[in-house]
């Protein structure tokens, strides 16, 4: 295996590790805020269920850029010798959605709880505040886009 | 497929007719009421005590539901035999309204029911308060039970003194540190926790005895009764267990009332009806002897409610006309069956407004349902979410809304399916598996491209939906405009679809690759823009002011090409859902190349059936949201204010049931 092999297999421990923070922090805040909500009223678990899990896509991303590395270097066979340009290259590539899904999903959780308080007063505005909370993962995706981009369509070699 | 006109109902009626044509017009189900205009030598008449009496018997009624509830679950935990399981939530069928009155006409049936759930309910408290004693008691007793004499005698006698109580394992270190206790002391219990203590010295030592007991906190037995602590502990056992017994039975009798819960409910309505009927009649001016009652009514039904009035009193006066300058009538829309549905989704964001908007819910039901496919983009889920939601509805027949978002997912299931065959995605089985089967091969030929190949193709095509969307936005704003103001329509609006359709064909250009057809494209944008440009001068004085108005309108497109980059989570999410289907089928395959046995092929199956349901879920959840969202953000703000008050008739408010009308 060569150094730029070793780098781009970084790169996809960099995108899944930062994104996966990111979305234990946002789905841990919501899902504390979730059973104080659950506590008063019951019935509402499965509003709260809904916005405590949005923001947990960001991790998903970030596992599939990592495992798009993977393919792209082979490492579920025989390892591809990826030059050190290569690798920084990929490298590169995972950037966007960890640092991206890092800090979108640590405000998206911000925006899940306020979310829960809102479903907590007013159990019919679940809809609404799915909706205010989903705006915060634009950028989580156009992240992810770019990473896509960037690790799958150039020939890295 | 559109707003329905209202029209304004007014009638001057007998008040002996009172309760008949309330009564008519909720069995009627199209007329909303407002607050009458006030005739001379009318008022309106306030009747708080009528609404005092429905809030409360509302609440005794919540009350009701609440004990049930909380019943069931005590039943359900200690496995009480309960005949008839507890529903609560509403009344799955459409009710006819005779049954709601006939609810009203028992409702003294119903209340003595309701007194003796209250009965029921004050014995409970009762019990529970003395078990709760009872409890407190023995738990204070358990500390003494190992005390093998009565507590009546701890006493002093002649030369001797005795103590009983508990110290503390520090207290108790204390004293035997300094061994500074002038007698005898016996303790019992595990260390680190309070120890039973007896305290045994001479009546001369009494002083220092007590003040060193004191010191190392000792607290003295609280009993002084002529009873064994073990036995007395028995005893209370034995009337804990009576009230145990006790709300069993309560809950039984609670139980075998559950058969109720449907009539409860209906008197729920029932009142809620009828307390709403209070606040039409407060609304409505009267004389003595006559009201005035106005209200709006959709005006295909204006005939229905004619018909429907006079079949009820012949002495009656019933006028109808069109909306006045200044009124806002609430709004009313009607689709066909396909786009009906949709109209949930629109209604989320807000109503039409009469004033400023048509109805969007024909395009957003074409958008809604081309998005949410692509989004989805596996063949293999949208069979799945198709079968389960049309299933679901033929044998739930969920009513209204609820029935509304399961037809809304049914037809966005099979939109998933044209997608997932468009793409080649079935179950995310990688390409090259399909191939080697006569069957995947077919299902090949049937796709068109695969995103994963052909990336920049599906950003594309994404973008180029999205530019399609906003265009049908803007022509829906020319429209809306047109009969206010045409220079402002086709400047403003009219010159962005003709941008974005020149920007198409530039697009389409590239692709068949005809240098001609690339300059009709660049043409056509070059006039929109040149509108655009004017269009920003439109309504504005002055040179420098027309000038600025042009360069905003500039400035402004860029917001339209963000709106269209927002597009691209068409492509995000539908890789997405490919990518992590593909890998769960990756993984069950690693598992059976690793362990290649029955064993191996159990744990394939079960991380398949596992893996996929969690990718639909949570790819449906991330559709239904994105879905939406390109609607009111992107869609909406080209053309739809979405302000309209909704038409909510008389008997549509009610929460246990849905009125037949």
């Amino acid at each position: 295996m060569t150094i730029g092999s070793v780098i781009a297999l970084i790169g996809a421990g960099v995108a899944i590790v930062l994104s996966g923070i990111g979305s234990s922090i946002g789905v841990s805040r919501a899902g504390q805020a979730a059973a104080g909500v659950i506590a008063e009223d019951p019935d509402k678990f499965m509003k709260c269920l809904i916005l405590q899990l949005l923001p947990a896509t960001q991790g998903l991303y970030g596992f599939i850029i990592s495992f798009l590395v993977l393919i792209k270097i082979g490492a579920l066979g025989t390892i591809v010798n990826l030059s050190a340009t290569a690798g920084w290259g990929i490298f590169a590539g995972c950037l966007p959605i960890a640092v991206g899904g890092l800090m979108s999903a640590v405000y998206q959780g911000n925006v899940a709880v306020s979310g829960i308080a809102l479903v907590g007063k007013d159990g019919d505005q679940s809809t609404k505040a799915m909706l205010l909370t989903a705006m915060v993962e634009t950028y989580a995706l156009l992240a992810f886009l770019l990473s896509f981009m960037i690790v799958f369509l150039p020939a890295w070699a | 497929m559109a707003l329905i006109e209202m029209c304004k109902l007014s009638l001057i009626a007998h008040s002996a007719d009172r309760s008949k044509i309330l009564r008519q017009l909720v069995k009627l189900g199209v007329v909303e009421t407002v607050r009458s205009k006030r005739l001379e030598r009318t008022s309106y008449h306030d009747n708080p005590t009528g609404e005092a009496k429905y809030n409360s018997l509302l609440s005794k009624l919540s009350f009701v539901f609440t004990f049930f509830k909380e019943r069931n679950q005590y039943a359900l935990k200690k496995q009480i035999e309960i005949p008839v399981p507890l529903n609560l939530t509403r009344i799955n069928r459409l009710l006819d309204p005779e049954e709601l009155e006939l609810a009203g006409k028992n409702e003294y049936d119903l209340l003595q029911n309701v007194a003796e759930i209250e009965e029921l309910n004050s014995q409970l408290v009762d019990n529970i308060a003395r078990a709760s004693r009872l409890a407190s008691r023995k738990e204070q007793l358990l500390f003494y039970k190992d005390l093998d004499i009565k507590f009546s005698e701890i006493k002093d006698n002649k030369y001797s003194c005795l103590r009983v109580g508990s110290l503390s394992a520090q207290g108790a270190e204390k004293l035997a540190e300094k061994s500074s206790f002038p007698g005898i002391l016996i303790t019992r219990g595990t260390s680190g926790r309070a120890l039973l203590t007896a305290a045994i010295f001479h009546k001369d030592n009494e002083q220092a005895a007590v003040n060193a007991l004191a010191q190392a906190d000792f607290m003295p037995c609280p009993f002084a009764e002529d009873i064994f602590a073990a036995e007395e502990i028995a005893k209370i056992d034995a009337r804990l267990q009576e009230c145990e017994q006790v709300t069993n039975e309560i809950t039984q009798k609670a139980v075998s009332m559950f058969f109720l819960a449907e009539k409860f409910k209906i008197l729920y309505d029932y009142y809620l009806i009828a307390k709403k009927k209070v606040e039409v009649m407060a609304n409505a001016a009267g004389s003595g002897s006559t009201f005035l009652l106005e209200g709006w009514v959709p005006l295909p039904d204006k005939e229905k409610v004619e018909k429907g009035l006079l079949s009820v009193t012949k002495n009656i006066y019933i006028d109808f006309r069109p909306p006045q300058e200044g009124e806002a009538p609430p709004v009313y829309v009607k689709n066909n069956k396909a786009i009906e549905p949709f109209q949930s989704i629109t209604n989320m964001y807000g109503h039409p407004d009469p004033k400023a908007d048509s109805d969007p819910n024909f395009f957003v039901a074409i958008f809604y349902f081309l998005f949410f496919g692509i989004m989805m983009g596996d063949a293999g889920y949208g069979i799945i979410i198709a079968l389960a939601c049309f299933a679901f509805y033929l044998i739930k027949k969920p009513k209204k809304s609820t029935g509304h978002m399961i037809l809304v997912f049914g037809f966005c299931g099979i939109s998933t399916f044209i997608w997932g065959v468009i793409f080649g995605g079935w179950f995310g089985i990688d390409a090259e598996v399909l191939r080697s089967s006569g069957f995947g091969r077919f299902l090949l030929k049937l796709s068109w491209f695969n995103p994963l190949d052909e990336p920049l193709m599906m950003f594309g095509l994404a973008l180029a939906l999205g530019g399609l969307q906003i265009a049908v936005g803007f022509a829906i704003n020319a429209y809306n405009r047109w009969k206010e103001n045409k220079a402002d329509a086709i400047l403003n609006s009219i010159s962005w679809v003709i941008i974005l359709l020149g920007i198409g064909i530039v697009a389409i250009a590239a692709l068949v690759n005809k240098p001609i057809v690339n300059t009709i494209g660049l043409i056509s944008t070059g006039i929109g823009a040149g509108l655009l440009v004017l269009g920003g001068t439109v309504g504005k004085k002055g040179i420098i002011k027309k000038v600025s108005g042009s360069f905003g309108n500039v400035y402004g497109g860029v917001n339209v090409f963000a709106d269209i980059l927002s597009y691209s989570r068409l492509f995000g999410l539908g890789l997405t859902t490919g990518v992590i289907a593909m890998v769960i089928n990756y993984l069950a395959n690693i598992i059976i190349q690793l362990i290649p046995n029955f064993i191996g092929y159990f744990a394939a199956f079960f991380i398949l059936i596992i893996g996929h349901t969690f990718n639909l879920g949570i790819n449906l959840l991330g559709t239904y949201v994105h879905n939406s969202r390109l609607q009111y953000i992107e869609f909406f703000s080209k053309f739809y204010q979405g302000t309209g008050k909704p038409f909510t008739p008389l008997g549509s408010q009610t929460k246990y049931i849905f009125l037949d009308n």
